[in-house]
């Protein structure tokens, strides 16, 4: 009795740090940090006593995305790559007689770093992420599964500020030509639509075959040891990013075929604590599609009138897991804490075209790379604890995503649930 | 009154057999000094020393419906034909000064070019102009046209009737986006009479951070002879036989230019952090045909800008001989 009230109090703690870390998290936001169903930090736990195992997820964002900059400091999501929207650039670079030409021919020399230029806000949300995934057990040590996230996200309160001055004729010219309509401009020169918008679709439908073994220990302190690999093929079913929205982010890897490789070591110490690392590297296949590109070395990302067949080559996604837990500390209840970090690498733009300069599309920041960095908690209570000879096994857990730094990235801070069955 | 027309871009003075008008130009409107009965001065006697004919009673009045004025020449032989033309960002027009009344605001014009025809995007806009007689030369955002043959601007009834007709820049860096005259008494209504004259046109673009200048040669016309083929020609500017090309290439974006025919200054407004610069060819290298690489090996003047960040003017002054720099900044006169 007096254990079970100490259970309460841990938990109690808990979920008070839990609380704790979200109510932080508050003050922080960045880019799309979509749920992985196939998290370890996040994922149900498993075994192989059975043969099946179904989990459904849902998650919301709790607050707007906060952006990470290039230099990791804080910004509005839609000031990532750019502190600045650069209007004058947007019409530079293109075929002399084209009308975005002849209307940068109007706007005379007038880029003295001022005019034409947009401070850019907006709120990104993640109105709600789920997935559904099976798996399936087979030989002792194997599992094959597929995993098929949704999503809707929404950008609003777009905000372009002209930081124009009204003062001489330039002034009145650039304000008059560009400024007062960019985004009737934008839509007519460029089929780019700044405002806002709302988008539901599916993610990468992703299928994974895993390999996990328990190594029991006869120590003191070490339990077990449990080994796991896993290696599988990203479909690319996912919504494709809106080349004519702003940040329309994609629900996947853009249309790419992507092939995750993970390798995890988790470790049992005594009887109610666990810790473990994994490390997870990504493949995202080259893929062709048309592409906002820059065609000026000064033009910035939201602003880009130009899409073109480009070939991508993406960078390799690099995510390691950290994690401690406190096993059935409270009779079935686990508390898990973990550390995330992911990198993406630098991409390039290979153009289909000779009208572009492919050394211009590349300096775009876009194709820079990434970090974020995530506190990941999770609550699991695992009923097959109270029937361990029950044919299914549901297991729920509850778990908080909360993003404290990063680099060109917007994050949004989650609460989500996982639902699982195992039979 | 001249608040209301915002920054000045763009002053002439104009006149009929009666009256003499001072026109002033802005980016929100087209201003006349005028009495209220729309009468000026005396054009015969005035404006003479000390600027007599400006009398008590004259107030500047807005005319007509514009935006952003580029350009305002007068053209005309006081006699038969008075015209001023206005060229604005998205139209030119024709005021005929002969029966336009100023007092009434009564206006009697003619839109000879407007944005959305010749090649000209709806985006696009006027950059620069020459009327001279029968002559019309208009520069825009689609490159350099010329009114057609057998016309003359003096007597089109609407911009059909125009006839504009391209004028192909040899070699070109982006738009014509200013036109500079050479002529005998160096207004470039004279371009015309006398024995003819020259301009060049400045080509850039700031996007691909290029500008060259080419020159055309323009035959005299008599006083009623329409305008021809031969009427404009360009220089035979060559670096590769039989290929038309420029006389100078700055190699970075220019945006303005002047010369005295001895030498070459080309200038260009702050960009982004750059402080703005004005620029002079090489003493050793004389601009000519088939020589390259003159306007690129250029040499920085140092002239002091203070904080501005516009040139705006930049010319020889035929009184004193100095070169004026004028922009939102003290005027510079290098002496």
């Amino acid at each position: 009795m007096t254990g079970r009230k100490k259970g309460f109090k841990v938990a109690l703690s808990l979920a008070l740090l839990s609380l704790a870390l979200m109510s932080n998290s508050l003050k922080a936001m960045n880019i799309v940090n979509t749920m992985w169903p196939y998290d370890t930090l996040i994922r149900p736990t498993f075994n192989n006593l059975h043969w099946w195992q179904v989990a459904f997820y849902a998650e919301g964002g709790f607050h707007n995305a906060k952006g990470f900059n290039d230099e990791g400091s804080v910004a509005n999501p839609l000031r990532i790559w750019n502190c600045q929207q650069n209007a004058l650039a947007m019409l530079e670079g293109f075929p002399e007689d084209s009308p975005i030409a002849q209307l940068r021919s109007a706007l005379l020399d007038s880029d003295n770093g001022i005019r034409g230029r947009f401070n850019v806000d907006g709120d990104l949300q993640l109105n709600f992420a789920t997935a559904f995934a099976a798996n399936f057990y087979f030989a002792n040590d194997w599992r094959i599964g597929l995993y098929l996230p949704v999503y809707k996200m929404t950008l609003k309160d777009v905000a372009f500020i002209d930081q124009t001055p009204n003062v001489d004729n330039l002034d009145k010219l650039v304000h008059e030509l560009l400024t007062d309509h960019l985004a009737e401009i934008t839509q007519q020169l460029g089929c780019l639509d700044i405002s806002g918008w709302q988008r539901t679709g599916v993610g990468d439908l992703t299928l994974l075959v895993e390999w996990f073994r328990d190594f029991r220990q006869n120590k003191p302190f070490l339990k077990n040891v449990r080994v796991n690999w896993r290696w599988g093929i990203g479909f690319p079913t996912g919504l494709r990013e809106n080349e004519n929205l702003i940040f329309a982010v994609p629900y996947g890897y853009d249309g790419a075929v992507s092939m995750p490789f993970g390798l995890g070591l988790d470790l049992t110490l005594g009887t109610n604590f666990k810790c473990g690392i994994d490390v997870q590297l990504t493949q995202i296949f080259g893929h062709t599609r048309a592409r906002r590109i820059k065609t000026d070395l000064e033009q910035t990302e939201l602003l880009l009138l130009a899409k073109t067949e480009t070939f991508k080559d993406s960078g390799l996604v690099q995510r390691f897991n950290l994690y401690v837990e406190l096993y059935r500390f409270l009779a079935g209840l686990s508390f898990k804490v973990g550390y995330q970090y992911l990198k993406q690498g630098s991409a390039d733009y290979a153009l289909r075209t000779q009208e572009f300069s492919n050394n211009i599309a590349n300096t775009s920041p876009r194709l820079d790379d990434f970090t974020m960095h995530h506190m990941i908690t999770k609550f699991t209570y695992d009923f097959g604890y109270h029937y361990p000879d029950m044919r299914t096994r549901p297991e729920i857990g509850l778990f908080t995503r909360q993003p404290f730094n990063g680099k060109n990235v917007a994050l949004i801070p989650t609460i989500g649930a996982v639902i699982s069955v195992d039979f | 009154m001249l608040d209301e027309i915002g920054p000045i871009t763009a002053l002439e003075t104009g006149r009929n057999t009666s009256n003499g008008w001072f026109f002033v130009g802005g980016s929100n409107g087209l201003a006349v000094l005028t009495r209220d009965n729309g009468t000026g001065w005396n054009p015969l006697t005035e404006l003479s020393d000390n600027l007599t004919g400006l009398t008590a009673g004259m107030n500047f009045k807005t005319i007509g419906n514009y935006t952003f004025v580029k350009k305002l020449i007068y053209g005309g032989d006081l006699v038969n034909y008075n015209f001023l033309y206005v060229i604005t960002h998205d139209k030119v027009d024709r005021i005929n000064l002969n029966t336009s009344d100023f007092g009434t605001n009564t206006l009697d014009v003619i839109t000879i070019a407007s944005v959305g025809h010749n090649g000209v995007a709806h985006r696009g806009g006027f950059l620069d102009g020459i009327f001279s007689q029968a002559l019309g030369i208009l520069a825009t955002t689609d490159g350099l046209l010329r009114i057609g043959n057998g016309k003359d601007i003096r007597a089109i009834t609407n911009e059909a009737d125009a006839d504009w007709t391209a004028i192909a820049i040899g070699e070109n860096a982006g738009a014509p986006t200013a036109l500079y005259t050479v002529t005998t008494t160096n207004r470039l209504q004279n371009i015309t009479n006398f024995a003819g004259g020259y301009f060049y046109v400045l080509t850039a673009d700031v996007g691909l951070n290029q500008s060259r200048i080419n020159r055309f040669a323009v035959q005299p016309l008599a006083a009623n002879q329409a305008v021809s083929t031969t009427t404009v020609q360009a220089f035979d500017d060559l670096f590769v036989k039989n290929i038309p090309s420029f006389l100078l290439s700055f190699g970075e974006f220019r945006s303005n230019f002047a010369t005295d025919g001895a030498l070459y200054f080309a200038t260009r407004n702050q960009n982004v952090n750059l402080l703005p610069i004005a620029m002079l060819t090489s003493a050793l290298l004389v601009p000519r045909v088939g020589v390259g690489n003159v306007g690129d090996r250029s040499s920085t003047v140092a002239i002091n800008f203070q904080q501005g960040s516009e040139i705006n003017y930049f010319s020889r002054s035929a009184a004193s001989g100095s070169w004026i720099a004028a922009g939102n900044f003290n005027t510079q006169t290098l002496e």
